[in-house]
């Protein structure tokens, strides 16, 4: 059942990992399907308001409040004043395509990229880290980034038929958005 | 890089059962739980603190499942480091010197 990975360009010479493959795969389609349902939760209950009494989502106070003073508080707050109408409409959009792509196993890295992204924003955005600079926003990043690395959309996803496409085959560097 | 899949029972059954439970307690249920109408796992109140929208399952259902998954993984791992040979022939990720 051991998998030996050749690392030794990273963590040395004449060092290998040796790991379960199907631990691995299995746990790498674990995270993909939890930060997946993270997401697609995150995204759908922004549109709460369509089916209960619910205030419609806004990220205003957010972007001209509780970024302030931050690192991206420029573009952050730029946003807010500007077009605070896009922030609302492309955060709970992102999030709940992110979610479901991860869900379903398609177009895993595209998806995991823009994850990254906002994460990136929700990290920065830590008025303060009054939680640490190692806090659960940048663990959420981490966890798209080992999605991408991993290829988890190649285990028990559907990236895994999607790259077998001729469209893929003849176009290789699409694979950077898949798997 | 080769892999042979000679997984053990144990193995099978803390990724089968594990895995289920907490795929069930977040994914499945909080599927349901979105599109039957509540799109939170515990009440949604406004600021009037009148409660919008109640949960379906309720949330200690969901918790103790995914809890049981968790424990599942736990006592799995409990029993590879217990077991003799780690349960099979081959404990996982251990750090070898390559040849």
């Amino acid at each position: 059942m051991a998998t030996t990975v050749d690392t030794r360009n990273v963590l040395g010479e004449g060092v290998s990992l040796e790991l379960s493959g199907t631990w691995a795969g299995y746990w790498v389609a674990m995270l993909r399907l939890l930060t997946g349902w993270w997401f697609f939760h995150a995204g759908i209950t922004k549109y709460a308001n369509l089916w209960t009494s619910a205030e419609p989502f806004s990220a205003t106070g957010w972007l001209t409040g509780a970024t302030q003073g931050t690192v991206v508080a420029p573009i952050t707050v730029w946003f807010g004043n500007n077009a605070a109408w896009f922030v609302n409409f492309i955060i709970p959009l992102g999030e709940t395509l992110i979610g479901l792509a991860l869900l379903l196993g398609v177009l895993v890295r595209f998806a995991a990229f823009w994850g990254a992204f906002l994460m990136g924003f929700f990290y920065l955005g830590n008025a303060g880290f009054s939680h640490g600079f190692v806090n659960g926003d940048l663990m959420g990043l981490l966890l798209f980034v080992t999605l991408i690395v991993l290829s988890a959309g190649r285990i028990m996803g559907l990236d895994r038929f999607i790259e077998n496409w001729d469209l893929v085959q003849n176009h290789p560097r699409l694979q950077y958005l898949l798997g | 890089m080769t892999d042979t899949p000679t997984m053990s029972a144990a193995d099978r059954a803390a990724m089968l059962v594990g895995g289920s439970l907490i795929v069930v307690g977040t994914v499945v249920l909080g599927l349901i739980e979105t599109f039957v109408g509540n799109p939170s796992p515990v009440p949604v109140t406004n600021e009037a603190g009148d409660v919008i929208a109640a949960p379906t399952i309720p949330v200690e259902i969901r918790a103790t499942l995914i809890g049981l998954g968790l424990l599942v993984w736990g006592c799995y791992g409990v029993y590879r480091l217990a077991a003799p040979s780690g349960g099979d022939a081959t404990a996982t990720g251990t750090a070898a010197t390559a040849k």
